[in-house]
């Protein structure tokens, strides 16, 4: 039973901190999914992102773990998100962004076991900057919140320790599977040419 | 960025990645706490559902000997969840909600969940529900329907209506899949149909190929584009052609056909047998085109009859969807 399975037990279990670790864990990155794909309103993504999680819960005993829990809770989303704007009548509106085509998905959905040579995909700074957020979100989460405390808060690493409750060794040891992570999650994006898109949109 | 896997990553090239893209949005607490509240006590009901749920077999197992049997007889359905899978939920639009038996309360089911035999399903008036089932065919449930899986290749229609496509694949016509309902038991050869029930009567109306009725007094068969009333002793025909606008509802909740890496004639074939409307290419060469072009992308969250014109537009034919077909032909040749 993989790390999903276990948290999906517990919660299913009615374990309170599974529930807040599930909460805390994918709401802010649903909201994340939802809110580019419907034009960045919020109102709209609270609703989409709680309908998703309700609906989560309640079949969250089929779930299977085919798939990383994130994943799963994508799916749901997606289908959500179609059906408020079929809602609303927006079709019109719907955002199709770059991490919504099937190559950019199949490579997110499987950052666990990444691909080399894929080819490259962004278009401008604005879908790379999503991209890496979008790979970030598909990180264990404790990867992602390491990598930004370390490079965009440019905390020590003894306070990136503290912030996680771990001690200094571990914000290390963590730091440095979080770094391999990243690289290896936006290789499988962009492929073996990643330095050439680094230079190509100047980063 | 480093692209030696084996080596460490290049430090450098993350830092200006991240700082490039910056932090991620963060919720609005505001917000995040009245989603939490929300999910929180879904969460906590059924939680509490399910633990209701698990005393009842708790309490059962605590019994004496001689209780312990009709413990175990009434916590059957229960203990059924063991039992082989019957149906798989692929689709759903609203709440769907299922039971372990006739005892126990209805709980919300999820798409992805599996249900194995005696459990039950049921719709709300505004939702309908998609179903694969293990023994082959697939099987919709339409609004304010109620059915229970008997056992792996029988299944009861209670209240409302369910529709029934043993599919195209090799062997789908062996499946010996029936649908009971309380006027009688119905076998397809091979088909897609509907069965409705009201009271004691049931229509059967046929899209395809053909099914076989067994009632109390007799046994009837219809074929494709016919509608069968049995109302007691009675047996009633009319017609109902496999485009009727009676079909409609069959779209509304069909499983997404993947496109990707599709051929456009594979999702002609898909789209006419779920729209009812005869495929026709007007020329060979259209033909030709359709087996040649290959799909790429997702038509996800569109019915059947809406993605006909969303797939075709990106390629190289027209199609023309009139009442009773879809016609292909190609864009150099002349309507």
């Amino acid at each position: 039973m993989n790390e999903d399975q276990q948290l999906v037990q517990r919660v299913l279990a009615g374990d309170e901190r599974a529930f807040a670790a599930f909460f805390a864990e994918y709401f802010p990155r649903l909201y994340r999914f939802a809110l580019p794909r419907l034009s960045r309103d919020e109102d709209l993504a609270k609703d989409v992102v709680q309908a998703t999680l309700i609906k989560a819960l309640r079949g969250l005993a089929g779930f299977r773990g085919d798939s990383a829990l994130f994943t799963w809770l994508c799916q749901i989303c997606r289908r959500e998100i179609v059906d408020q704007l079929r809602k609303l009548r927006r079709r019109s509106e719907q955002v199709v962004l770059i991490d919504d085509s099937p190559e950019v998905r199949a490579v997110l959905e499987s950052i666990e076991a990444p691909k080399s040579a894929e080819p490259t995909y962004a278009q401008d700074a604005a879908e790379l900057h999503r991209i890496v957020h979008a790979v970030l979100d598909r990180l264990p989460a404790r990867y992602g919140e390491a990598l930004e405390l370390k490079y965009i808060e440019e905390r020590s690493v003894e306070e990136i320790g503290d912030r996680l409750g771990i001690g200094h060794t571990a914000a290390q040891s963590l730091l440095a599977r979080a770094r391999v992570a990243f690289r290896d999650g936006m290789e499988a994006v962009f492929g073996a040419a990643a330095g050439d898109v680094l230079t190509r949109f100047g980063v | 960025m480093n692209n030696d896997r084996n080596g460490p990553p290049d430090d450098d090239a993350i830092a200006r990645l991240l700082k490039g893209a910056g932090g991620r949005d963060q919720p609005d607490a505001a917000i995040e706490a009245q989603v939490r509240t929300a999910v929180e006590s879904e969460w906590r009901q059924l939680v509490s559902a399910r633990r209701r749920r698990q005393q009842v077999t708790v309490w059962a197992a605590a019994a004496g000997v001689a209780v312990a049997a009709l413990a175990l007889w009434l916590a059957m359905p229960l203990l059924d969840r063991e039992q082989p899978v019957a149906a798989t939920l692929v689709q759903s639009s609203g709440v769907i909600e299922y039971r372990d038996g006739p005892r126990a309360d209805w709980a919300p089911l999820g798409e992805g969940a599996a249900l194995s035999s005696r459990q039950e399903v049921r719709t709300s008036p505004s939702s309908r529900a998609a179903f694969e089932l293990a023994s082959g065919p697939e099987l919709r449930i339409d609004r304010a329907s109620h059915l229970v899986f008997d056992e792996l290749e029988v299944a009861s229609l209670e209240q409302g209506a369910a529709y029934v496509d043993s599919g195209t694949a090799p062997g789908a016509i062996a499946s010996r899949f029936r649908l009971r309902t309380a006027a009688g038991t119905i076998r397809h050869l091979g088909t897609q149909y509907e069965a409705r029930v009201d009271a004691n009567r049931l229509r059967v109306a046929i899209r395809e190929g053909s099914v076989r009725i067994e009632t109390p007094g007799a046994a009837v068969s219809g074929i494709a584009g016919e509608q069968i009333l049995v109302d007691g002793g009675n047996v009633t025909r009319s017609d109902l052609p496999a485009h009727d606008p009676a079909w409609d509802w069959i779209g509304a909740v069909a499983p997404t056909f993947d496109i990707e890496g599709r051929t456009l004639a594979e999702f002609l074939r898909w789209a006419s047998r779920e729209t009812g409307l005869d495929l026709l290419y007007v020329s060979d060469v259209a033909e030709r085109e359709a087996v040649g072009t290959v799909l790429r992308g997702s038509i996800e969250g569109l019915r059947p009859d809406e993605s006909i014109a969303a797939v075709v537009s990106t390629t190289g034919l027209v199609v023309d969807v009139r009442p009773d077909r879809i016609e292909v032909r190609s864009a150099s040749a002349r309507p």
